[in-house]
């Protein structure tokens, strides 16, 4: 599952969708793998707009990736495409839970 | 018409193998891609994001099974959606279903393929975050059956659920349309939906025209039809959206 993805998921329970703490799901015990895709610059900076940049910060940080921006660029140079890409793309997380913030149910990874 | 994926890698013994109801969907969607192309255009690099209105579709399939149709959505994606700037998701309530699609979406990726962001095991969309999709695509079990299975019980397994719509085929569908399409369809969204004969299609298009499941008037198209073939009763893949 790509790191992206995560910007996507909520708690499955209908109780939890309208609480803030559901979004987003937390990582626990994740096995990360790395693959090489090829960059396409124009679909990073044409993903942007939709990403819920704080959303993605918490999830990439708690994978170890805490290089990112505060606040979510309006345009995005190659090196910073490229980091993007490296996180958002080509991070796969194979093993582990999607944890739910305020309930604790789990959705479990296992690729 | 643009190569169906193989599956030459996956046995069929708890999933559904691609069948007549699989092939109309992906010939469908193939002929739909002039609207795909219009619908969801590439936002040009060099817009800022004030100006761009358009960013990349998240593409959603329900029910994924062999990942034939996930598979084909990323794979042809310059061909159905005239770039590459696409999303795709799967999910499946099956525990076979999302390493299947996995396997069947790297068996058929290419340099050119959009980005398949992952394959779910998931009830429906029960997950997702409200308005996220933009495209739904729904194989649904649409065989009328006495009830619908979980998997654990029934003797047909996994299969049965992929097939058995218990009352009218309909049951299952029915929670997609009674409230889950409203929920994640995006303002632009569109949802392809294969329904049978016996699920009384005319019907159900009326009462999404009229809002009768959600409240919503939905904008409702035939897209594709089947002949009858063989055994195959008429199958039919419907076109639902906002606007």
């Amino acid at each position: 599952m790509k790191i992206l993805t995560t910007n996507y998921l909520t708690c499955a329970l209908r109780a939890c969708k309208s609480h803030p703490n559901s979004f987003p799901l937390h990582f626990r015990d994740a096995e990360l793998q790395q693959d090489s895709l090829p960059f396409n610059a124009a679909f990073i900076a044409n993903i942007l707009p939709r990403i819920d940049w704080p959303a993605l910060l918490t999830t990439a940080a708690e994978l170890g990736f805490t290089n990112l921006p505060a606040e979510k660029p309006d345009t995005v140079d190659e090196k910073a495409g490229m980091e993007l890409h490296r996180i958002l793309i080509e991070t796969q997380v194979v093993e582990g839970k999607l944890v739910c913030g305020n309930c604790g149910h789990d959705m479990r990874i296992n690729e | 018409m643009l190569p169906t994926p193989t599956t030459s890698h996956l046995s069929f013994n708890h999933i559904y193998e691609p069948s007549e109801d699989t092939f109309l969907l992906l010939d469908t969607l193939t002929l739909q891609s002039p609207f795909l192309h219009s619908r969801f255009p590439q936002t040009s690099s060099s817009s800022s994001s004030s100006s761009s209105s358009s960013p990349p579709p998240l593409v959603l399939e329900l029910g994924s099974g062999s990942g034939v149709i996930t598979s084909f959505l990323t794979t042809h994606s310059t061909a159905l959606f005239g770039h590459n700037s696409i999303t795709t998701l799967s999910t499946d309530i099956s525990p076979h279903a999302p390493k299947a699609t996995r396997q069947t979406v790297a068996a058929n990726l290419t340099e050119e393929s959009g980005c398949f962001l992952g394959a779910v095991r998931m009830d429906l969309a029960i997950g997702l975050r409200s308005g996220v999709v933009d495209m739904l695509v729904f194989n649904p079990p649409y065989v009328p059956t006495e009830v619908v299975e979980d998997g654990d019980g029934g003797e047909e397994g996994w299969i049965g659920v992929a097939c058995g719509g218990g009352v009218d085929g309909m049951e299952v569908t029915n929670r997609v349309l009674e409230g889950l399409l409203n929920e994640c369809l995006s303002e632009r969204g569109v949802a392809y939906i294969l329904l049978c004969e016996r699920n009384r299609p005319e019907v159900v298009a009326g009462r999404l025209r009229n809002g009768e499941y959600d409240g919503v008037k939905w904008v409702v198209e035939k897209v594709g039809t089947s002949g009858r073939k063989g055994g195959w009763e008429v199958l039919g893949i419907w076109r639902v959206m906002r606007w």
